[in-house]
């Protein structure tokens, strides 16, 4: 009997590689995602909470009353199905309940909670009372939420026939106001826009028609020289007040909408942004709209999806307020789905269980499937499961029977290894195992015919080469491709031998997930992942050892290993990133490091060697101090406006570095005043760095810590990576270096092209202070 | 290796953008680039400018940046090769670093995070407009011929 005669692969449930928000625009997309979703659901109250069925019920639950929770928090890794989710419940709430996408949510609910279960006839009967007003964000290529959340907001309004509100108003009431000027109005507003901004009429109204808040201020300008009055554009919108007035007009008994929901896809993503700028990345956008959600239970609630929890990481800058924000969303109410796949899995791959065929079969081949069940759930996935509370009886169900003919081990690590998400398990099941069940028997030779863990390195193999996804491939990957091509070059290598190496590459990049003892023999847990007999492993072993020279058994801990060069520079780089990722990153520590170099790239100090020989004085008499600041310390000491600390010098040259761009750019902005304002700006030349200082931070932090790593552990590749850092760090300091930008008192009094020189620009300042004795040119 | 055999379609991780560092080189080396790597060469500046609603004269592309943003995203969707080398965004990093509101650092998060591009992306920039938190992993330093 073929497979096929036994299993389906149920086709219709899709879930999609890279689903976000924006496959809503398309209708035909839309719904093919809305009824492809299959949801997970188990009807034990201590885990559906961590299913897709019990968060949807959480979310729906927040408006019913004000004692449940309506701040939630997914947490789920990439290519695991997050973004489609969340795609199916925005449009659980968006759509009426006749419609196509609720319709078909509701037979994929149906058919994973079952029909009369209390759960599906909660949700049937809550959507039968209406829709909700839908926001759905995400921080992907978005840089400024608050201004995003305004955009999709009136997007989402106009849609509906609302065009009322404060937030719309906003920017349209300058914009009305600007189209209703008349000929001469208009001449005298673009006179003025192009003398103080230079700009024309037509390209502000551009601006308010896109939302530009921004541009308002502007408006309100031109009303005031234009017609002489102060007009009331307010310019600033809360988004607090916002989603207040539109719980009040919108939302409730008879109203148009039952409540709002806030989908925000990409949460990390833009708590990473905002700690390296909280006010352009949004302020407090996302502060406001938890605030909002205690003040109006029952009314709104916020989902936000994630792929990392965000308390686990500590951001090098802004660490308490990022604390704060974090514990405004980080509730019990977090959601960590990670059985989902096995149940995604389950559901995909039908298996007649009540038909006569299947009872055949099991009478046939269920013990033996049960015995390989146990093996695998006893040896390997007992420890990973007991923390979502799965006894042998639930892995059996759903990833033994369930996922038949995966092996029980390809099942768990399908689900589990960090290596198959970006190419979905879905598209595995959908494309490899379709193929084998359409060409392959349920027994050949006597054996049960099942897809072993070996295949999912083919299926795969494009993510193993991926050194973002996970350290331990960047090693062993290259030792496996190097054994795989000695073995295939050769013109007597055998399938089964290929088959080995796989199985090892699968054992060393489990991250875990496979483990053994020491005293257990590696042959073992090959054979299970090659489905191998034990003598054709012994056998492939020796040849591989002996014949082929790629691998060697190694007595101690009782493995094959493949030949290599050991723990190679790209594993033990990504280590030390990730150590420092927790690691706070000193200004102060880069301040010292550049003041400890200064004499390699520049002197301690600047002597005015055109202005001595033009005196026929000694330069060193007249010498400037050459110092580092950082921003902060630079700015104490220039408002200070007591004596620059200068002792036998003539002034000093600080040499100014900053952490961000926009910090120079700030800086390079006020300079000008900070230096005109200052009682002894003649003793001072600054000078600015136009290269921020970040990544040097971040390579001397790498560096520190690559010293505490210890030789014996790491060889040759830790001293050659130290090495790399040295080089990068002495790239980057002789850059920064290299980057300064001169400033003085005087300095549009110097020509373009000696500004670069701090030797002239020091000479020009002293000659100021010394104006009775008249220079020759240099 | 000459410049022009570099293999663009290396590129790891497939769907995030690479930034190529590239001081001095002439049309034709550019050229021989992409047609030994069957690429899609795309100007930002001629899809800004294609871009742009008729009688503007002040593009203000700082107060907006995720629209520049998405451009990138969907140059690589309207591509029909599988590789795409982004030209000429080094007139809008310039604007960029001159603007005081300009929020660059957070242009080059957005950009450095973007994932699930639908082709390989390779921006060609002068080496010092590269941003310094750019992961060496992700660049390629092309040496002038």
């Amino acid at each position: 009997m073929l497979l096929n005669q036994l299993v389906e692969v149920n086709q219709k449930g899709l879930i999609e590689r890279a689903v976000s928000f924006g496959a809503m625009k398309n209708p035909e997309k839309n719904l093919k995602l809305c009824e492809g979703f299959i949801f997970n659901y188990d009807s034990d109250s201590n885990k559906a909470k961590n299913t897709t069925v019990g968060i949807l019920l959480a979310i729906r639950q927040s408006f019913h009353s004000a004692s449940k929770p309506n701040v939630h928090l997914i947490v789920q890794e990439y290519g695991k199905g997050k973004s489609h989710f969340a795609l199916t419940v925005a449009n659980f709430f968006k759509h009426p309940y006749s419609s196509d996408e609720v319709q078909g949510i509701l037979a994929q609910l149906r058919s994973a909670a079952g029909e009369n279960s209390y759960v599906y006839e909660d949700l049937l009967a809550y959507k039968k009372l209406g829709n909700h007003l839908v926001l759905c964000l995400s921080a992907e290529d978005v840089t400024d939420m608050r201004k995003e959340f305004f955009t999709v907001l009136d997007k989402e309004l106009e849609k509906h026939g609302i065009t009322d509100t404060n937030s719309q108003q906003n920017c349209r009431e300058p914009l009305n106001f600007l189209k209703k000027l008349d000929g001469g109005e208009r001449q005298k507003a673009e006179t003025y826009l192009k003398t103080n901004f230079s700009t024309t009429l037509s390209d502000i109204e551009n601006r308010l028609f896109n939302n530009n808040f921004k541009t308002v201020s502007i408006a309100k300008e031109i009303c005031i020289h234009v017609k002489g009055v102060t007009p009331d554009f307010s310019g600033e919108i809360s988004v607090k007040d916002t989603i207040a007035e539109l719980i009040t007009n919108h939302c409730g008994s008879g109203k148009r909408f039952n409540g709002i929901l806030i989908l925000f896809d990409e949460l990390y993503e833009y708590l990473q942004k905002w700690t390296s700028d909280p006010i352009g990345a949004g302020g407090l956008f996302l502060q406001n709209i938890t605030q909002a959600c205690q003040d109006h239970s029952e009314k709104i609630a916020l989902v936000c999806l994630t792929q990392k929890r965000p308390s686990g990481v500590r951001p090098p800058k802004h660490g308490e307020d990022y604390n704060r924000l974090v514990s405004r969303i980080e509730t019990p109410s977090t959601y960590n789905p990670k059985a989902s796949l096995e149940l995604v899995l389950d559901g995909l791959l039908e298996q007649p269980l009540g038909s006569s065929t299947w009872q055949d079969f099991e009478k046939r081949w269920g013990d033996e499937l049960r015995r390989r069940s146990l093996d695998v759930f006893s040896k390997y996935a007992e420890e990973y499961y007991k923390g979502i509370n799965w006894k042998h009886e639930d892995f059996y169900r759903h990833l033994t029977i369930g996922c038949f003919p995966l092996h029980p081990l390809t099942s768990y690590l399908l689900c589990n290894l960090s290596f198959t998400q970006g190419r979905s398990a879905i598209d595995f099941v959908q494309k490899e195992v379709e193929e084998f069940i359409r060409d392959r028997q349920v027994e050949e030779n006597g054996k049960l015919n099942f897809i072993y863990p070996i295949s999912l390195v083919d299926a795969f193999q494009g993510n193993f080469a991926n050194p973002e996804a996970n350290i331990e491939y960047t090693a062993v990957f290259p030792d496996y491709s190097y054994s795989l091509n000695k073995v295939n070059s050769s013109s007597d290598s055998d399938p089964d031998e290929v088959a080995v190496l796989k199985a090892l590459l699968l054992f060393y990049t489990s991250s875990g997930r496979i483990k053994k003892s020491d005293k257990d023999k590696h042959e073992e847990v090959l054979e299970s992942l090659t489905g191998l007999s034990s003598a054709r492993i012994t056998t492939i072993l020796e040849k591989l050892c002996k014949i082929r020279g790629v691998i060697y058994h190694n007595p101690a801990d009782n493995t094959y290993r493949f030949y290599g060069g050991g723990k190679g520079i790209d594993e033990l780089r990504y280590r030390v990133r990730d150590e420092i990722k927790n690691k706070e990153l000193s200004i102060d520590n880069i301040e010292t490091h550049c003041s400890s170099n200064f004499a390699t790239y520049i002197r301690d100090i600047t002597t005015p060697q055109q202005f001595a020989e033009a005196k026929k004085l000694k330069a060193e008499d007249w010498f400037f101090k050459n110092e580092v600041y950082t921003v902060r310390r630079f700015k104490l000491l220039m408002q200070k406006k007591t004596p620059f600390n200068i002792g036998d010098q003539a002034g000093i040259v600080a040499y100014v570095i900053a952490e961000t761009n926009e910090e120079i750019s700030l800086l390079e902005r006020d300079i000008k005043k900070l230096i005109e304002q200052h009682p002894y700006r003649d003793q001072i030349v600054v000078a600015i760095a136009q290269r921020p200082v970040e990544e040097l931070g971040q390579l001397l932090l790498m560096k520190e810590t690559a010293k505490n790593l210890k030789a014996q552990e790491f060889g040759a590749a830790l001293a050659q990576l130290r090495e790399q850092y040295e080089k990068q760090i002495e790239r980057e300091t002789k850059e920064l270096f290299n980057s300064f930008t001169f400033y003085c008192h005087i300095i549009e009094d110097i020509p373009i092209r000696d500004r670069a020189s701090a030797s002239i620009v020091v000479s020009l300042v002293v000659q100021k202070t010394q104006p009775s004795l008249k220079m020759r040119q240099w | 290796m000459q410049s022009n055999a570099f293999q663009l379609g290396g590129a790891v991780p497939s769907d995030k953008p690479h930034l190529l560092l590239w001081d001095r080189f002439d049309e034709h080396e550019l050229k021989a680039l992409a047609f030994y790597n069957d690429a899609d060469v795309v100007s930002y500046r001629l899809d800004l400018l294609n871009r742009l609603p008729p009688n503007i004269s002040n593009l203000a592309l700082h107060e907006d940046l995720d629209q520049e943003l998405r451009s990138v995203r969907q140059i690589c969707h309207n591509s029909h090769k599988k590789i795409v080398i982004l030209t000429d965004l080094d007139c809008l990093i310039t604007y960029l670093l001159i603007q005081p509101e300009a929020k660059i650092t957070l242009f080059w998060q957005s950009l450095y995070r973007m994932r699930q591009l639908e082709k390989i992306l390779w921006i060609l920039l002068p080496s010092k407009l590269a941003p310094p938190m750019w992961s060496e992993e992700r660049l390629h330093r092309l040496q002038q011929t």
